[in-house]
């Protein structure tokens, strides 16, 4: 393990942590908040740690794929563990646990809360709750990569660690190029949403906030109902700017160079918009049917599933109607888009929909060798044959994610606070990114009931679920750690 | 420069680790994924996966709009191919590797018609390399510019050279011949030396000079070889056969040695006036029968890596004249550094170097102050010549007071055929090929030696 790179680019990760927050502290100021040393203690804390370990001289600058996951891993638990400081310190989130849980809730764009009343914040934390979504969406370090200048060796592994999905890949061949043309696309989506939302009379802050946290697909809105209150343009866009922030960046990109046809010859897009039309259909009609003193006209619930349906797959989480009175046919395909997650190369969540057209395609092939052991099938995705390695790497995931969420389910029922379908779901929701979950962590209420423990449990497992489960895993291998 | 490469074997690896340093746009690509993915893993590249003979992996590696496009997989046909198709799709340059020496010949009357503008033969250039080499022996590399005159040499240091412990100026001073020297190796620094730098025992220096001036300044430090006149080959492989038949057009005499019956038959047939030896290079009785010591030169070809530095060891224990070893595994090349063996060469660096001198002196040639030569020394130093043109904004300054870069060393200036070693009142003038040496820059024009 090279130390000496991986303590360097801490450091300079969290001098972008202290810039970061500049943002917050500016905002407090506008709105003439006084709570300017909840945002400078932080920031101070960041530079303390920071400066030194930046300017420490690294001789071996190489990173292979250990140092890559490491990096990775501890940036973002260091993020969320100084990055949740404003809320300890101002006192609106008193206990420490909590704040951490709900900074971490941020940074991975799971959007779970433990605020119940959330409109009586002052508006430099609001904004910094929203503003972690945005960061953590694209991710930190492909923002560090997008600035460092030139010969990055090995910061492929980086990235590989960050980005969602089975199989990263580049843009272009210069690194930082791609991780700037990433984030002009993100930054140029948001600012597209923020501008929709101002036309449908919504306020510049607010449509900031949720323009924020519907590009990290992370769910924290401004309103103790999230969407409800907004009329249904508002919703309507919301509903359009999540599912286009669950598609891979990829497709904008070609998009961009004016190769539109390819999307649309995508597998990975074809399966994903199958899916969101199949489920919205299904679900509208089953609500209409059977909530009838609710819905009267069948547009209302069309509109309100297919808002519900891009916001689960999404791993958004934002909510227009309490879907937890939803009949339990809506109840288990939301649980199951809650699993399956969004495209890979998006700011989403979940398992990914490469990863399980995948698996499914492997498991039907293996299934016919059953029947005829002499046969040789290929595996194809995308047109291209799946290699044996990434197939292999997708079991793998899986059978982690199966352990985690078993692991974290067992250890959930250590408190007294929720019943199974409520930590079920709470797992689901937290390692999927997602956020609300069903019963007594559903839509309208809040994981302020389960203890300190669960809350630090659930936050691994929001990291777990946002970096794919292996950068966090190898953390607690001592091998990792050895010097040789 | 966007440069797209097809086939990530040796030589491809080596080329993107040279290419890259020098902020280049790289796309690579490979049939075999595992092979791509080191490429990736290693370097700021790109890659693909796929036949590089497929149009749609060509694009998809975005060859319409790659600058230099450069084929290297195992295969002639498949390299010739790939840079066929590169070019109908819209690539300014490209390369193909040819080894096959038919082929190779062939080349040149076909390569416009098939689309290629360079075409490189590992075996061959290394060949060139050591013929170089064979004709000034005393020194252990020999590189030359666009004027054939001027020579880069490389000495290695050893006991009882009569310039260990002076400085540079005494040096010149006392043998009053006009060299320069332009970039010491000690231990694992790299210097460009001033006057008052002293030579210690170990040290690897780069020499310019005029090629008579060489001859006389080694004549009087003692080392001087004269040109090897019969050279003993080990091993009949590609690069033998290319250096025997250049070695038997100027006269010297060739003797190859070869275990391979069927090889040497081959082989005399091709080479009527070289002798082929049938017999394993290894068995030192053979060696002792074919009287390798009463040879010039020692050149040990054969396919393993282990066998040549053996044989080469023991040419060298019997105090041959010239020793040049060629391995394959570049990790070998530091180890048998210290093992006092002269010459070691490695095809694939010789290559690397010849495909991006020919990357450089392309990629400036809109403004027309191109490199025309370029050289690596030692991974860090570059050396390269330009020429000036009327627009330089330095000419007709003394040197003295140009304000130069860090890090920059004018070597020498080559007007109308003649080198000129520059002191401080030199100055620049249209038309003149100037040396330059730098330390870890990548220089493209000659403007950008100016501060």
């Amino acid at each position: 393990m090279n130390y000496k790179v991986v303590l360097s680019i801490l450091g300079k990760t969290m001098l972008i942590g202290a810039g970061l927050l500049l943002f917050p502290l500016f905002v407090g100021l506008v709105c003439k908040e006084n709570l300017i040393f909840s945002y400078l203690i932080p920031i101070a804390i960041f530079l303390v740690m920071g400066i030194p370990l930046a300017f420490i001289k690294v001789t071996d600058k190489s990173i292979y794929a250990k140092e890559g996951f490491v990096i990775v891993a501890l940036v973002w638990i260091i993020l969320s563990a100084v990055g949740c400081l404003p809320f300890v310190l101002s006192g609106y989130i008193p206990n420490y646990a909590d704040a951490f849980f709900e900074t971490v809730s941020g940074f991975t764009t799971t959007g779970a809360s433990i605020v119940s009343d959330i409109e009586i914040f002052p508006k430099g934390l609001l904004f910094w709750r929203s503003f972690t979504h945005w960061i953590g969406g694209m991710g930190v370090l492909v923002f560090v990569l997008a600035i460092l200048p030139g010969d990055n060796v090995g910061a492929m592994h980086i990235f590989r660690a960050e980005s969602p999905g089975p199989e990263v890949s580049k843009l272009v061949s210069k690194i930082s190029f791609t991780a700037r043309i990433l984030y002009g696309i993100y930054l140029l989506l948001t600012v597209l949403e923020v501008v929709m939302l101002l036309c449908g009379g919504m306020n510049f802050f607010e449509s900031l906030l949720h323009s924020f946290a519907t590009a990290g697909t992370g769910g924290f809105g401004v309103k103790n109902d999230s969407i409800t209150s907004y009329n249904s343009y508002l919703q309507i866009v919301i509903a359009i700017f999540m599912f286009l922030f669950s598609l891979n960046f990829n497709f904008f990109y070609l998009i961009a160079i004016g190769q539109i046809g390819k999307v649309f010859k995508s597998e990975e897009f074809r399966v994903y918009t199958g899916i969101v039309i199949v489920s919205t259909l299904i679900i509208a009609v089953n609500i209409f049917v059977s909530c009838v003193q609710v819905y009267e006209n069948f547009g209302i619930a069309l509109k309100d599933s297919f808002f519900q349906v891009v916001s689960i797959v999404s791993t958004t989480g934002f909510s227009t109607a309490d879907f937890d009175k939803w009949p339990e046919l809506s109840h288990s395909i939301l649980m199951l888009l809650m699993v399956t997650g969004c495209c890979a190369g998006s700011t989403g969540g979940g398992i990914k929909i490469s990863r399980v057209v995948i698996l499914i395609k492997s498991a039907f092939s293996n299934l016919r060798k059953v029947v005829r052991p002499r046969t040789m099938v290929c595996i194809k995705f995308e047109g291209e044959p799946v290699a044996k390695e990434t197939s292999k790497n997708i079991n793998t995931y899986l059978l982690f994610w199966l352990l985690m969420v078993i692991a974290s389910v067992l250890l959930l029922s250590l408190d007294p606070f929720g019943n199974f379908e409520t930590n079920f779901s709470a797992t689901l929701a937290c390692i999927g990114n997602i956020g609300p979950g069903f019963d007594l962590v559903g839509a309208t209420c809040n994981y302020s009931g389960y203890n300190e423990f669960s809350k630090i449990l659930l936050s691994f497992v929001m990291l777990a679920g946002r970096l794919e489960i292996f950068p966090i895993l190898i953390l607690f291998f001592p091998h990792t750690w050895k010097k040789h | 420069m966007n440069i797209v490469i097809v086939g990530m074997g040796r030589v491809g690896l080596t080329m993107v680790n040279n290419l890259s340093s020098d902020n280049h746009d790289i796309v690579v690509v490979d049939v075999d994924r595992s092979c791509v993915d080191v490429a990736v893993n290693r370097f700021d590249v790109k890659g693909v996966v796929g036949r590089g003979s497929e149009r749609e992996v060509l694009l998809r590696a975005e060859v319409d709009k790659a600058d230099f496009f450069i084929a290297s997989t195992s295969r002639d046909e498949l390299n010739i191919i790939c840079c066929a198709l590169a070019k109908k799709l819209g690539a300014k340059h490209t390369i193909a590797r040819v080894r096959d020496p038919e082929y190779f010949q062939e080349m040149g009357n076909i390569r416009s018609e098939l689309g290629l503008d360079l075409v490189f033969n590992p075996e061959f250039r290394t060949a060139q390399e050591i013929a170089q080499i064979l004709r000034f022996p005393s020194a252990k590399s020999v590189e030359a510019f666009t004027n054939k005159q001027v020579k880069m040499v490389e000495f290695d240091i050893t006991d009882n050279n009569p310039m260990i412990g002076k400085s540079i100026m005494d040096i010149v001073r006392e043998y009053q011949c006009k060299v320069l020297f332009a970039v010491v190796k000690r231990n694992d620094g790299v210097f460009i030396p001033k006057g008052d730098f002293v030579i210690n025992l170990g040290d690897i220096v780069h020499i310019f000079a005029d090629e008579t001036e060489l001859a006389k300044f080694c004549k009087k430090l003692n080392i001087f070889k004269p040109a090897s006149k019969s050279v003993f080959i080990v091993g009949g492989g590609k690069i033998a056969y290319y250096l025997a038949q250049t070695l038997c057009e100027s006269g010297v005499k060739v003797k190859i040695l070869e275990q391979n019956a069927d090889r040497c038959k081959e082989l005399s047939e091709l080479l009527p006036k070289a002798t082929i030896l049938c017999g394993d290079g290894t068995d030192l009785d053979i060696l002792k029968e074919e009287k390798l010591e009463k040879a010039d030169a020692c050149i040990t070809l054969t396919g393993t890596d282990e066998e040549n530095v053996i044989i080469s060891l023991y040419a060298a224990q019997q105090k041959m004249a010239k020793v040049i070893t060629k391995v394959d595994r570049h990790s070998i090349l530091n180890l048998i550094g210290q093992l006092g063996l002269g010459t070691v060469l490695c095809p694939r660096d010789v290559i690397a170097n010849h495909i991006i001198r020919f990357v450089k002196s392309h990629q400036g040639s809109l403004s027309n102050d191109g490199v025309n030569t370029y050289y690596k020394i030692h991974n860090s130093v570059e050396v390269l010549e330009f020429t000036i043109t009327d627009n330089f904004e330095g000419l007709s300054i003394p040197l003295k007071k140009l304000k130069l870069k860090e890090g920059i060393l004018i070597a020498g200036i080559i007007r109308c055929g003649e080198f000129i070693l520059p002191t401080g009142d030199t100055s620049f003038d249209a038309g003149d090929n100037v040396l330059v040496v730098a330390a870890e820059k990548s220089l493209t024009d000659v403007s950008q030696i100016l501060r």
